[in-house]
């Protein structure tokens, strides 16, 4: 069950890489991340310990549900639909996923902890949303994406403090929130959230 | 030799009833799209009225349309013998999965010279989309073989629906192939979101656009190898696989719970056929060919999730 | 008694002569008719002699047993051959073109005359028996170095990247039925040159340099189909598919080294068998496109493909040949090409399974992702060159009068055209024959398994043939008493004569044009005369980012170095002097 769903983690990823529909994006980003609270669930039912049951919960709450909703608002006032120029295309993008997950796979392989491979795949996705994409919103989702990546990574850590799984999720929350006021006003300057606009900035 | 003569009338009830399958396809899309539709036996009274008809042939035109329609139509009948149907076995038989891929080859350098024969923009058009889209599609059917070989260790069809006939959990890999695998149905005949196989304008014509000179019994033959194409190809994905229910011993039993299965199957495939042609609209070409290299991505993940993972 | 002069009979050489008589034969027959069109200008006598030369320094290369022996003929190979190269000399760009194609194939001979001076160095014979009795007691760096030395020097002569640059210059400027024989033998003799010494002399050569011949030979595969994909010159395409076929033989050998290392000895068999026969199908239908190609240039007098179109109704049996030449390379059952390439995929996805370590199987993975997409090019652009240049109108008047073409040149092409059914038909006949001789080399133990299912192919083709007939015979029942009409092209009740509304080349291949662009520098120029002009431009990237600024750095060199040439006599003279007297002091020093 637990492969499946980190089967599931790596497809989204594949999937987040290369679409052009903002609501898409945020559509496969939900789907991930209850992917990654079902596991910490299904890891405290296994287990019994607490501190999977609360990260799960915690996942699920924030990334699921509050998160989108913040984005949804932002992209209602922008009405934004899709990003058209990306810097990296379409196709390079999709084929450079499976090139970085093989290469990460292959590097760690020695290692028989699947969390910290699929881990560092979605680090790897995300970084890879917020550098080669133009809009704002979508490099929002980069870092997000790259957020799931530590709460996958933490998982795979024996020795959980319920402190730093908090501070991690609160930080990603206050990010989203931040995000979202930050893109209004940056609309309401430019008119556009392409962030091709903020190089006029330099002198 | 009984199990001989049954294995040849398994293969020509799939030739007799391909056309009656692509009328329930059709009927399937009326239904989802609110009209009444057709009825499911109209494409064999299209077939009988096609067959009536003299043919117009171009005076450009050379031997690939005097012989082309006639070798299609032998392909496609060739290839039913080399699939199981309702009945698989481990003997020494016949259905190496690659003389089947590659006779598709066959089917689909004919239709792409008949295009360029015509003389017109039209099949020229057609004959340039099909080839660049079979060439990105080409990746698609290595991971078909790959996997296929992973699971079985055997290249033989028969063999691996008889070894694979009692799993009833897939793992992840085996799904992700399993789409892979639907894309390149979706690819190789002409189906959304590469085609739209009901249309006749030229923006949106890939398989239509080759054939658009062909009148009378050339088009039966090609119109029937098309029908017959599309059910072999659904008949690998199941029999290839989810071969559940297929019937290995020669009990009558067996043989009656592997039918029904088989038709079950087929039903369910042609469904989703229908679903995704009613929902999806046909993408741009290069849109739809950056399908192929997220579809290599996933090979790639399921190449992972097997050795790696 | 042929010993006696460094020959030698190896199964190796056996097979690869074999494949250069077959293909001598109809190109023989070939050139009897095709010289007519020479003999206003050039000389025939020399091009005879020139090619019985060159056929007889390849069977010398194929058969020595000697180093010195195979350095001489090999020699004397280049030498011919670039006097054929330069055969047309009336037309400015053929001697250009032979030039780089001279200095190309010297650096390999140099290469190769280095190799075996440090196998004699390593060894103290030049004999081939003794130097692979004594090559097991070589060290890694030893067999590194000689690997190395190989790559290069039978690199260049394949064609393969970053050597490559040559092929597409050379093959289109010589007479049609010498690229022929350059494309389709002349390659054939460098795989074999490259196949005696990394399986004959170092057995178990290291990781690494299975994996350089994977990753070159894939290269090389993926980046000249591209590159042929957008070429209109009939000839050009087929010399660049020419080096994705060597490209796709070099990967199956890498793939075989690599295994070898694993100890998969029957799967590293399976590789060789695959790379020798895909040789031997290569040789046949490249002999043949290229003999098509010689019709097609003598019947119309171009090679550009955009001009010409409609050509199967006046050549109808070339367009045939044509057409099994163009099934052939796109792996069409029954044709010989499936039977390689099936061999060719079996062994990429069989290795799969069987590697135990990570990083081998994602190259091994990745390589076959790009092998499956080279051969859907090829399709691509073989489809492309028949199409555009047999079927349809005639775009120019080039294509409409025709000149008749005479019965040698047939005879030629039918002959080759046969042989590609009987090598496919008969192909799991050939390959057990092989794989018996392959399993001896390495030494497995085991009886080799059947590769392909001997019957199936059979089978096949029969129900094919039989089936094909009786709907045959069906519809010439079903249309006795209805007409068939001929009449324009309807396309759509878009009635046009004109011949320009069809696709051309170009155009046929711009969905690829857009994608792989920069892969190729394509570049597309409107200029405007009385109408709109469009025109399209490849280069091949690596000749311009690696061959321009080496050679500009010789060139600045030599300036460099021309400032000592006097025009004395006394001071040349002095300088022979003083060269001698160092060589000596350094060979005395260090020998």
């Amino acid at each position: 069950m637990i492969e499946d769903l980190l089967a599931v983690i790596l497809i989204s990823s594949i999937f987040m890489s290369g679409v052009r529909r903002v609501k898409l994006v945020t559509r496969v980003f939900i789907f991930q991340s209850l992917a990654i609270g079902l596991i910490a669930l299904k890891l405290g039912l296994d287990t019994g310990k607490m501190d999977y049951y609360i990260l799960g919960l915690l996942t699920i709450v924030t990334k699921v549900i509050i998160i989108p909703i913040i984005i949804n608002k932002s992209l209602n006032q922008l009405k934004v639909n899709r990003e058209m120029d990306l810097i990296v295309n379409g196709f390079i993008s999709y084929i450079l996923t499976g090139i970085f997950i093989m290469i990460s796979f292959g590097i760690l392989s020695s290692s028989h902890d699947n969390y910290i491979k699929t881990g560092i795949a979605l680090f790897i996705i995300g970084v890879l949303l917020m550098v080669a994409r133009k809009k704002a919103i979508t490099q929002m989702i980069g870092f997000l994406t790259f957020e799931n990546g530590i709460v996958l990574f933490e998982i795979s850590l024996t020795k959980m403090s319920l402190v730093i799984e908090a501070g991690i999720v609160f930080e990603g929350l206050l990010l989203a929130l931040v995000m979202g006021i930050m893109i209004f006003h940056i609309n309401k300057t430019f008119d556009s959230i392409n962030t091709d606009f903020f190089e006029n900035l330099k002198e | 030799m009984q199990y001989n003569l049954f294995y040849v009338m398994q293969s020509i009830l799939i030739l007799v009833l391909s056309p009656l399958f692509m009328g329930i396809l059709k009927k399937m899309k009326a239904t989802l799209r609110g009209y009444k539709g057709a009825s499911i036996i109209q494409p064999y009274y299209d077939l009988n009225k096609l067959l009536k008809k003299g043919r117009v042939v171009s005076n450009r035109s050379s031997f690939i349309t005097t012989i082309g329609p006639i070798v299609m139509l032998a392909t496609s009948i060739t290839t039913v013998f080399f699939v199981p149907v309702i009945f698989t076995t481990m003997q020494n038989t016949i259905g190496n999965l690659f003389i089947l891929i590659f006779a598709f080859a066959i089917i689909k350098i004919f239709t792409v010279l008949i295009g360029l024969d015509s003389s017109s923009t039209f099949g020229g058009m057609g004959s340039s989309r099909e080839s660049f889209i079979s060439m990105m599609a080409e990746p698609l059917t290595l991971f078909l073989l790959t996997f296929l070989y992973i699971e079985t260790k055997d290249f033989n069809l028969f063999h691996i629906s008889f070894i694979n006939s009692n799993i009833t959990h897939y793992d992840m890999a085996h799904i992700i192939v399993m789409v892979t695998f639907i894309i390149s149905i979706l690819a190789e005949n002409a189906r959304i979101p590469f085609d739209n196989p009901e249309t006749h304008l030229e923006l949106t014509m890939m398989h239509e656009a080759m054939i658009l000179d062909l009148s009378g019994s050339d088009l039966f033959y090609v119109e029937l190898s098309s029908y017959i194409k599309l059910i072999v190809y659904l008949v690998i994905l199941i029999n290839g696989f989810i071969p559940i229910g297929i019937a290995t011993t020669f009990t009558f039993s067996a043989l009656l719970i592997g039918f029904l299965a088989f038709v079950f199957k087929l039903l369910f495939c042609l469904l989703g056929i229908a679903v995704i042609e009613t929902t999806i609209a046909k993408s741009k070409l290069f849109r739809s060919a950056e399908l192929f290299p997220a579809t290599i991505s996933l090979g790639i993940i399921a190449i992972t999730l097997i050795y790696i993972l | 008694m042929l010993s006696l002069f460094g020959f030698q009979n190896d199964w190796l050489s056996i097979y690869f002569v074999l494949i250069v008589i077959l293909i001598f034969i109809p190109v023989a027959i070939y050139t009897k008719g095709y010289i007519i069109e020479y003999k206003k200008h050039y000389s025939i006598k020399y091009m005879l002699l020139l090619i019985i030369l060159f056929v007889a320094s390849m069977i010398g290369v194929i058969l020595a047993e000697n180093g010195m022996v195979f350095l001489v003929f090999w020699e004397i190979m280049s030498s011919s051959s670039f006097f054929l190269v330069i055969y047309e000399y009336l037309h400015k760009e053929n001697l250009k073109s032979g030039i780089f194609y001279f200095i190309m194939t010297h650096i390999s001979g140099l290469f190769l005359m280095v190799m075996f001076a440090f196998l004699f160095k390593y060894t103290g014979s030049f004999d081939f028996k003794e130097i692979a009795r004594l090559s097991m007691n070589f060290s890694p760096e030893q067999k590194y170095i000689v690997f190395v030395l190989a790559l290069f020097g039978f690199g260049a002569k394949m064609g393969i990247v970053p050597l490559h640059a040559w092929l597409p210059k050379a093959h289109p400027a010589a007479p049609s039925n010498v690229s022929a024989l350059m494309s389709g033998v002349m390659l054939k003799v460098a795989i074999y040159g490259f196949i005696r010494i990394s399986f004959v002399f170092l057995i178990n050569t290291p990781l690494y340099c299975g994996v350089i011949v994977l990753i070159i030979g894939t290269i090389t595969a993926i980046f000249s189909i591209l590159n042929g994909l957008l070429q209109n010159n009939i000839k050009k395409l087929l010399a660049y598919s020419s080096a994705e076929n060597i490209g796709l033989i070099f990967a199956a050998l890498g793939l075989s080294m690599i295994l070898i290392n694993y100890n998969l000895k029957l799967l590293a068999a399976l590789a060789l068998t695959a790379a020798l026969l895909h040789s031997l199908n290569h040789a046949i239908f490249k002999s043949l496109l290229f003999l098509n190609a010689g019709s097609v240039l003598y019947a119309t007098g171009t090679k550009n493909m955009d001009e010409l179109g409609g050509l199967n109704k006046k050549m109808q049996f070339t367009s045939i040949c044509t057409f099994i030449g163009t099934c052939a390379i796109s792996a069409v059952p029954p044709f010989n090409g499936f039977a390689s390439e099936v061999l060719i995929l079996r062994s990429f996805i069989e290795s799969i399974t069987m590697v135990h370590n990570v990083w081998i199987i994602i190259l091994i993975f990745s390589c076959g992702i790009l092998v499956a997409l080279t051969s859907g090019a090829a399709f691509y652009a073989t489809v492309k060159s028949f199409g555009i240049t047999f079927l349809g109108k005639p775009r120019t008047e080039k294509a409409q009068y025709v000149k008749p073409i005479p019965l040698s040149m047939n005879i030629g092409q039918g002959i080759l055209a046969l042989l590609t059914i009987v090598t496919g038909v008969f192909s799991p006949f050939i390959i057990k024959k092989l794989s018996y001789y392959t399993n001896n080399l390495l030494n497995t133990s085991e009886n080799p398994p059947s590769f392909i299912n001997e019957t199936e192919i059979i089978v096949f083709t029969l129900m094919l043939i039989i089936i094909t007939l009786i709907i045959y015979m069906l519809n010439k029942l079903n249309s006795r008493n209805k007409n068939t009409e001929i009449n324009d092209t309807w396309a759509c009740g878009y009635h046009s004569d004109q011949p320009y509304i069809q696709y051309s080349g170009s155009g046929f291949s711009e969905p690829a044009a857009k994608v792989f662009g920069p892969l190729t520098n394509y570049r597309k120029k409107v200029s405007y005369k009385e109408t709109i002009y469009i025109s399209e431009k490849t280069s091949d990237i690596i000749e311009d980012h690696l061959y321009k600024p080496i050679l500009k750095v010789v060139d600045f060199l030599t300036t460099k170095i021309l400032s000592i040439h006097y025009g004395k006599i006394q001071l040349y003279l002095s300088y022979i002097f003083i060269s001698l007297i160092l060589a000596l002091i350094l060979v005395l020093k260090f020998l």
